[in-house]
C-alpha cells in the first residue's frame, strides 16, 4: 500500500485531496476558501429506527387504510409534537410525534421513523486554501501555495500554530522535560524525537498547537494518540532524527503558521500525516464576511440542523447588536430566510456567500 | 442445448489460444505470469512483478499493470504492450501480445456483505458457504426466523453499511410470503441509506418471489438475480458466478486499473481470493482421497488459510498481513510471545518499532539477516493467528492433512527454502505425514483464475510439480523419553539401495535425499507410545523426494522454548542447523 512518506515541497503549489472512501455529500464548491476545520465531505447514517402504531394511536381497527389519515409523506422530517396523523370522524384524535425524525414508510400498521444521524465518515480541509476541484460525491482537492511535507504517522487530529523548534544541538534535539516551556502554548513544536511518555503527556498542560517528531518509539504512540492536539512523525517509528530534507523545510519556515493534518487509513486510502505551511495565511487578509454580504444575498448554511440549506439574508446583526451588558457578547450574526415560514439567526461564520452573489 | 453449444464454442476458442497472461493486482505488488502452448501442451514460461501504484485517493492505477508487464517484456525480450501501454490482444506475428488475459485482484478493501435469509440452518448457511469460497465473512445477518422487530432489523442492516446484500430463502415451490417480509426490511433500509450508497442486491431465493423483488427494487438500487442457492433444477446463472459478478463490480469501483484492463482486453476478472480457493479445491481433487490440502498465503494485507478436501473448501482470512495491516497481529499476539522465537537479542520495543515501521513502509524488503529473521518470525505468528481462526484446524492433528502449500512474498523471498519449511513446521505443527510445497512463482491464484476460462491450461498446469517440493515431514505423537529410539525406518531408492535409520526422540532428524528421485520407506520397531496419525506403519510408503528429503520432527507435541533467553537462542539455532539448508544439504 502506498504511503505518503517522503513527499516534500519546499515552496510551490500544495495540492491535497480530501476524499471519502465511499460516496457521500460534498459540502464545498470550486473556488471556495477553506479553513482548517471546514468539513469538505461527509457520509452519514441513521442510528435509531423506531415505529409508531397508527391503529393503536388513533383507536382504529386493524386493516383500515391509513393513507387517508396520514399528514406526512415518505421522506418528511417531523419534529417533536408535530402532527403525524389525524382522525376527524366521530372521534377526533391526533397522533403527534414523540421524537424528531424522518418518516421512512409504513409496514403493517406501523409507521417507521429514523432518527439520530451519525457520521460514518467525514473529511476536513485541514488548512486554509482554495477548493480547486470537486471529486464527485467523494470530496475535493484543496490547494494553497507554500511548503509541504508528508510524514509516516499521525494521531488523527488537526491543528495549527506558529512553528517553533526545540532542536537543541546539545540535547541531540530530544524532546525532554527541559523542552517544556510556556512558549509552546499555541505553537507547533518540532524536535528529533521523544523517549519519555511522561514528558509527552505533560505537554497537554501547555496547550501546544501540535508536535512534530522525526521519530517516536512505538511504545509512545498510544500516548500520542490520546493527546488532544496533533502529533506527526515525519520519518520513522523508533529512534532517530528528522531527515535533512524535512528538517530544512521546517527550518526555513520557523515562526510561520503551520497546519498539521492527519487522518487514519480508511479502505484503500493510506493514513495521512501532513504538514502544510502556506506562504501567506489566506485567512489573515480575508475580509470580514459581514462586510461582504448585504441584505438579499443568497447564502449556504454550513453546519447544524439546517446544514446545506440555501437562504436569503434578511437582516445583518453585527456583533453586540442584540447583547446587553449582562450577557456575553455574541459575534456577528445574520437573519436568514430559508422559506416562507422559516427564518433563523445564525453566526456569520456558519454561512458562506454563494459564488454568484460575490462582489 | 444452449449450454452444450457454449461449451463447444469455448473449446474451439481455447484451441486458438497459445499465449496467456495472468495479472494479479495485489496491495503491494502486481504480478504477471505467462503461460504458453507448445506442441499442443501449455507450460508456465515466467513471471514478473512491479509495484502497485495508487492515486492520492487510494485507487489502484493502470500503471501498476503496465509496469509489471513492462518488466516481463524486458525479462523475456518480447512485446506485450502497444505504444500507449495497452496490452495487445490477440497475439500478432512476431510473438507480440497475448491471446488471453486473465486478471485477479487480491488484498485491499473487501466488500461488506449482509446476508438476509429465512432460516439460519438453511438459507443463511447456504449463503455462508458461498461466502467461504471467497474467504469472506458476513458483516451482518438478518434471519426472518429470529423474529426480531422490524426496526431492529433495519437498524442492523444500515449500521453494517453494506456494499452487497445477498437475499435468499425458500426452496423452489416453498416459502414465498416470508420472503416478502425480508423484502420489506430491505426496502425500508434502502430508503434509509443515501441513494448513492445503496448496496447492490443479489437475489438467490425462491424464483417465485423474483418478479416482485425486481419490480420493487430495480428503481431503488442495482439488483441482480441467480439460481436459488438452496438448489434449482435448471441451472442458468449459478450463485457462485453471480456473486463473483457482484465482487467484480465492487473490485472495479475500488480498482480503476481492473476496469481499464478489462475494457481494453475484454479479459475475465475474478477476485484473487476466490481464484486461490478454487486452486486449493483443484489440488484437493488431485490429492489422495479423504486427505486434505492446506494452503497458506501470507499476503501484504491479509493471511489466508484454506483447507481443501474432496473438492470442498474451508477458507478463512486473517485481517493481518505482512504489510500495512501488520499491527493487527499485535491485537492477537503479544510482542513478548513473538520475541522468544527470534534467534538474536532484541528488545520488545525494537520489535514493536519494526512492526509499525513495516506497516508504514510495507514495500520495503529486509536488508539484512536480522530484519529477515524478524519478518520470518512475524510470518510464523501470522500463520499461527490465521490458522486458529479456521474452523477446519483440527485437520492438523487428526492425520488427514497430506499437503501444505505455503505462499506469499515474505515466504518466497527467503534466502533458503529451509526457512520456509521451518516456518511451516513451527507455526502449523501438523501431526502425521505431510508434504510441504512452496508456491515459488505465486501461481496458485493464476491457476485458479484460469480454471474458469481456460480449462485445458488449468488441467495441464495444475499439479504439485508447479510448486517447489520442500520435502516430506513426519511428525509423530510420542511419549518416548528424549534421546531414546522412537522407531526405525528403512529407505530404498529406485536403484534398490537400502539404508536403515533409527529415529530418536528430540529435535529434528533430516535425511537428505536426491531431489526428484523416488523412494520407498518401511517402518520397524515402532515404540508402543508412538502414534503417527493417519500414517499406515504396516505398509511401505512411496514418495518423490523434495529439497529437504525426509524430515522427522521429533520435538514433541508442544513446541516450548526454555525461559532463559540464551537457551532459547541456542535451541532455535540447534533446530535450524538440524534442518540445515537446501544448498548445504
Amino acid at each position: 500500500m502506498q504511503t505518503a512518506a517522503a513527499k516534500i515541497i519546499y515552496s510551490g503549489p500544495v495540492r491535497c485531496s480530501r476524499k471519502l472512501t465511499r460516496d457521500g455529500t460534498v459540502m464545498v464548491f470550486p473556488g471556495q476558501l477553506t479553513d482548517p476545520t471546514m468539513q469538505v465531505a461527509w457520509r452519514k447514517t441513521w442510528r435509531t429506527h423506531f415505529s409508531v402504531n397508527i391503529y393503536d394511536a388513533l383507536g382504529m381497527p386493524q386493516g383500515t387504510n391509513m393513507q387517508d389519515y396520514l399528514l406526512i409523506n415518505e421522506g418528511d422530517f417531523v419534529s417533536v409534537s408535530e402532527p403525524i396523523a389525524r382522525r376527524s370522524d366521530r372521534k377526533t384524535r391526533t397522533l403527534n410525534a414523540l421524537y424528531s425524525g424522518r418518516f421512512l414508510g409504513a409496514s403493517g400498521g406501523n409507521l417507521i421513523f429514523e432518527a439520530d444521524a451519525e457520521d460514518l465518515e467525514t473529511v476536513a480541509a485541514g488548512f486554509p486554501g482554495t477548493v480547486t476541484e470537486i471529486i464527485p460525491n467523494r470530496g475535493a482537492v484543496v490547494e494553497t501555495v507554500g511548503a509541504y511535507a508528508a510524514g509516516v504517522w499521525g494521531n488523527n487530529k488537526i491543528g495549527q500554530g506558529i512553528l517553533l523548534t526545540v532542536n537543541d544541538i546539545a540535547k541531540d534535539g530530544i524532546f525532554d522535560s527541559q523542552s517544556l516551556s510556556m512558549a509552546m502554548a499555541g505553537s507547533i513544536v518540532f524536535a528529533n524525537t521523544c523517549y519519555d511518555a511522561e514528558v509527552l503527556q505533560s505537554t497537554t498542560r501547555l496547550s501546544p498547537g501540535g508536535l512534530i517528531f522525526g521519530s517516536l518509539p512505538a511504545a509512545l504512540l498510544p500516548v500520542a494518540e490520546q493527546l488532544p492536539f496533533p502529533v506527526i512523525v515525519t520519518d520513522t517509528i523508533g529512534g532517530g532524527r528528522i531527515s535533512d530534507p524535512i528538517y530544512n523545510m521546517l527550518g526555513e519556515n520557523i515562526i510561520k503558521c503551520a497546519y498539521l493534518y492527519s487522518a487514519p487509513a480508511r479502505g484503500n486510502i493510506p493514513l495521512s500525516a501532513e504538514i502544510i505551511i502556506p506562504q501567506e495565511d489566506p485567512t489573515s487578509d480575508k475580509n470580514n464576511l459581514l462586510s461582504e454580504i448585504t441584505v438579499g444575498n443568497r447564502v449556504r448554511i454550513l453546519d447544524g440542523y439546517y446544514a446545506g440549506e440555501i437562504g436569503f439574508i434578511t437582516k445583518l446583526l453585527p456583533q453586540g447588536a442584540d447583547s446587553d451588558e449582562e450577557t456575553e457578547p455574541i459575534g456577528d450574526q445574520v437573519l436568514i430566510c430559508i422559506d416562507a415560514d422559516t427564518t433563523i439567526t445564525l453566526p456569520v461564520n456558519n454561512i458562506e456567500l454563494l459564488q454568484d452573489d460575490k462582489k | 442445448m444452449k449450454q452444450k453449444k457454449n461449451e463447444k464454442t469455448r473449446e474451439q476458442k481455447e484451441e486458438t489460444i497459445d499465449v496467456v497472461l495472468t495479472i494479479d493486482i495485489g496491495s503491494i505488488n502486481t504480478r504477471v505470469s505467462l503461460f504458453e502452448r507448445e506442441n499442443g501442451r501449455y507450460h508456465f514460461t515466467g513471471t514478473a512483478s512491479g509495484r502497485t501504484v495508487y492515486s492520492d485517493g487510494g485507487e489502484v492505477e493502470y500503471q501498476s499493470v503496465s509496469g509489471a508487464v513492462q518488466k516481463m517484456e524486458s525479462a523475456l525480450d518480447r512485446h506485450f504492450l502497444d505504444d500507449t501501454g495497452r496490452i495487445i490482444t490477440p497475439q500478432k506475428l512476431g510473438m507480440i501480445g497475448a491471446d488471453q488475459v486473465v486478471v485477479t485482484w487480491s488484498g485491499g478493501e473487501m466488500p461488506r456483505v449482509v446476508l438476509m435469509g429465512l432460516t439460519n440452518d438453511a438459507s443463511i448457511k447456504a449463503m455462508e458457504n458461498l461466502m467461504r469460497k471467497n474467504g469472506l465473512k458476513a458483516t451482518a445477518k438478518i434471519c426472518a426466523m429470529e423474529g426480531r422487530p422490524l426496526t431492529e432489523n433495519i437498524g442492523s442492516l444500515t449500521a453494517a453499511d453494506p456494499d452487497i446484500i445477498l437475499v435468499s430463502g425458500g426452496t423452489e415451490g416453498g416459502a414465498e410470503h416470508a420472503l416478502y417480509r425480508l423484502g420489506e426490511i430491505l426496502l425500508l433500509a434502502c430508503k434509509s441509506i443515501d441513494e448513492k450508497n445503496r448496496p447492490e442486491i443479489l437475489y438467490m431465493g425462491n424464483s417465485e418471489a423474483r418478479g416482485q423483488f425486481e419490480k420493487v427494487f430495480h428503481q431503488l438500487t442495482k439488483i441482480s438475480f441467480c439460481d436459488n442457492v438452496m438448489g434449482q433444477k435448471d441451472v442458468k446463472i449459478s450463485p457462485t458466478t453471480a456473486f463473483q459478478k457482484c465482487m467484480l463490480n465492487f473490485g472495479k469501483e475500488k480498482n480503476p486499473a481492473l476496469a481499464q484492463v478489462q475494457k481494453e482486453t475484454g479479459c475475465e476478472a475474478i477476485s484473487g481470493d476466490f481464484a486461490y480457493g478454487r486452486c486449493v479445491r483443484l489440488l484437493s481433487r488431485l490429492h489422495r482421497a479423504n486427505h486434505s490440502v492446506l494452503a497458506v498465503e501470507v499476503g501484504a494485507s491479509r493471511t489466508i488459510t484454506a483447507f481443501g478436501a474432496n473438492l470442498g473448501l474451508e477458507m478463512t482470512k486473517f485481517s493481518g498481513g505482512i504489510g500495512r495491516t501488520l499491527p493487527k497481529l499485535l491485537e492477537h499476539t503479544k510482542p513478548s510471545e513473538i520475541l522468544p522465537w527470534i534467534n538474536f537479542q532484541l528488545k520488545e520495543s525494537e520489535l514493536t518499532d519494526y512492526i509499525i515501521n513495516k506497516s508504514v513502509h510495507p514495500e520495503l524488503i529486509p536488508a539484512n539477516t536480522y530484519s529477515a529473521e524478524i519478518e520470518q518470525t512475524l510470518a510464523h505468528f501470522l500463520i499461527k493467528a490465521a490458522i486458529e481462526q479456521n474452523p477446519a484446524k483440527e485437520q492438523l492433528t487428526d492425520g488427514t492433512l497430506g499437503m501444505v502449500l505455503l505462499g506469499g512474498a515474505v515466504l518466497r523471498n527467503v534466502e533458503d527454502p529451509g526457512d520456509v519449511l521451518r516456518i511451516g513446521m513451527d507455526s502449523l505443527r501438523p501431526f502425521g505425514l505431510t508434504d510441504y510445497y512452496l508456491d515459488m512463482n505465486g501461481l496458485a491464484s493464476a491457476v485458479g483464475a484460469l480454471a474458469g476460462v481456460n480449462r485445458e491450461l488449468a488441467a495441464q498446469v495444475t499439479s504439485p510439480a508447479m510448486f517447489l517440493n520442500l520435502g516430506r515431514v513426519i511428525t509423530p505423537l510420542s511419549r518416548v523419553k528424549e534421546g531414546k529410539r522412537a522407531f526405525s525406518i528403512s529407505l530404498r531408492d529406485d536403484g534398490s539401495n537400502i539404508q536403515k535409520i533409527d529415529i530418536f526422540q528430540g529435535g529434528i532428524k533430516r535425511i537428505p535425499l536426491e531431489y526428484g528421485r523416488y523412494y520407498e520407506m518401511d517402518w520397524f520397531n515402532v515404540d508402543k507410545s508412538v502414534t503417527l496419525p493417519g500414517v499406515p506403519t504396516w505398509t511401505s510408503i512411496g514418495f518423490k523426494a523434495g529439497c529437504f528429503g525426509l524430515v522427522f520432527d521429533m520435538r514433541g507435541e508442544n513446541l516450548q522454548l526454555p525461559e532463559d533467553r540464551s537457551a532459547q537462542i541456542h535451541l532455535l539455532d540447534r533446530w535450524r542447523s538440524e534442518l540445515g539448508s537446501w544448498k548445504g544439504n
